[in-house]
């Protein structure tokens, strides 16, 4: 029964999209400092918002993350004998348990500090970078799943223009 | 509501603010439900197209396989091969009559045990020499990684609920020079990564928590 799939699309989207969010964050905190600053103005209600998506994201990320990994070792015709022995799905794996760290650490650090934590470049600057890479590793864990599956990802013009070698 | 002084988020206001309590939890509640609607849709809809029938999604030569269509054929030039570890062999696969697909799933049998050209070739696709549309023909190059006695199994599917497979016995014999550092190269691979696994995730644990300790104290 092919129930790994199911798991793994929909928090990978939401993840994907939170690396893009974060980036609109990031530019309104750099460069629209003041307006967001300034309660109920409109970039300060976007602001908000991009910033619970985020929060959110991150923890449909981290269960959807423990949900794809628990239904990827259920799969009857991947045992554990033939992840190993693939190159594609020891990555997937090894990163998968990375991002998952990194996720429980943005949901702590989201939860302690609250909105608080876009106040000063020492917690937004890495707050974003390590979404953005969660992003990253979520797009580069999904495009090598398509690649054991169906042999072909969208994103390899993409890897190859950026020089990651590919499978 | 009275009128006064009131805080709502921090922000003091002298004036009645434009809050009702109650009509905010009708309105969250429905926004709830819309989202839960929302979610379970696309649940749904996941589940759905997880695959064309998402009960008959077990490796072909199974029970839980697609109906074997009786016309649907798939032939080779050879059901049985006698193979040597790290020497390749060329397979010609033949589907017809409805064929779109032939597929060479890593996970069935002992495809894993062979280095594959290709996995996954369509019907009319750059690698399919047969221009008749319903009919595929393509050359397979397969590389034995061990030694032993392996089944190669080969997908084919047409649209809707019509599948089959066919299963080519391949002896591998492996006791030469090519096995052995075949075999060696994927040992030290492995065990690099069983490393990995262990190293990798203690090693971004302790960054994190030194990256947290140094957040946590700068915002105290």
């Amino acid at each position: 029964m092919a129930i790994h799939p199911v798991f793994v699309h929909f928090h990978t989207g939401i993840l994907s999209a939170a690396a893009a969010v974060v980036m609109l964050n990031l530019l309104l905190r750099i460069a629209f400092k003041d307006s967001i600053n300034t309660p109920g103005s409109r970039w300060a209600r976007i602001f908000h918002q991009a910033d619970v998506y985020i929060y959110v994201g991150c923890i449909i990320g981290f269960l959807g993350l423990i949900a794809g990994a628990v239904t990827g070792f259920m799969e009857p015709d991947y045992p554990m004998a033939v992840l190993e022995a693939s190159p594609i799905m020891r990555f997937k794996i090894l990163w998968s348990i990375v991002t998952l760290e990194i996720y429980l650490f943005l949901i702590i650090v989201r939860a302690k500090l609250g909105d608080r934590v876009w106040v000063k470049p020492s917690t937004y600057i890495p707050y974003a970078t390590l979404v953005l890479i969660g992003g990253g590793l979520m797009v580069i864990m999904g495009a090598l799943g398509g690649l054991a599956v169906y042999s072909e990802s969208i994103m390899a013009p993409l890897f190859d223009w950026i020089g990651l070698p590919w499978p | 509501m009275k009128r006064g002084l009131y805080i709502l988020n921090g922000h003091r206001f002298n004036m009645k603010p434009n809050w009702d309590g109650n009509r905010m939890k009708r309105n969250q509640l429905t926004k709830i439900v819309v989202v839960l609607s929302f979610l379970s849709l696309l649940i749904v809809t996941a589940a759905g197209s997880a695959g064309a029938y998402g009960g008959q999604t077990d490796e072909c030569g199974t029970s839980g396989c697609h109906d074997t269509l009786g016309t649907l054929t798939i032939v080779s030039n050879s059901t049985s091969v006698t193979a040597t570890t790290g020497e390749s062999f060329v397979l010609v696969i033949q589907a017809g009559n409805g064929a779109e697909w032939i597929k060479v799933i890593s996970g069935w049998e002992d495809n894993a045990q062979f280095s594959i050209s290709q996995q996954e070739i369509e019907d009319d696709s750059v690698n399919d020499t047969d221009v008749v549309v319903g009919a595929i023909s393509v050359e397979l190059t397969f590389i034995p990684l061990a030694a032993g006695d392996h089944t190669i199994r080969i997908w084919t599917a047409s649209a809707d609920d019509y599948a089959t497979s066919l299963d080519i016995a391949v002896t591998v014999t492996g006791e030469t020079v090519t096995t052995t550092t075949t075999t060696t190269a994927t040992i030290d691979l492995l065990e690099t990564w069983r490393f990995m696994m262990i190293t990798v995730p203690v090693a971004t644990g302790v960054i994190l928590l030194v990256l947290g300790i140094v957040v946590f104290k700068r915002n105290e």
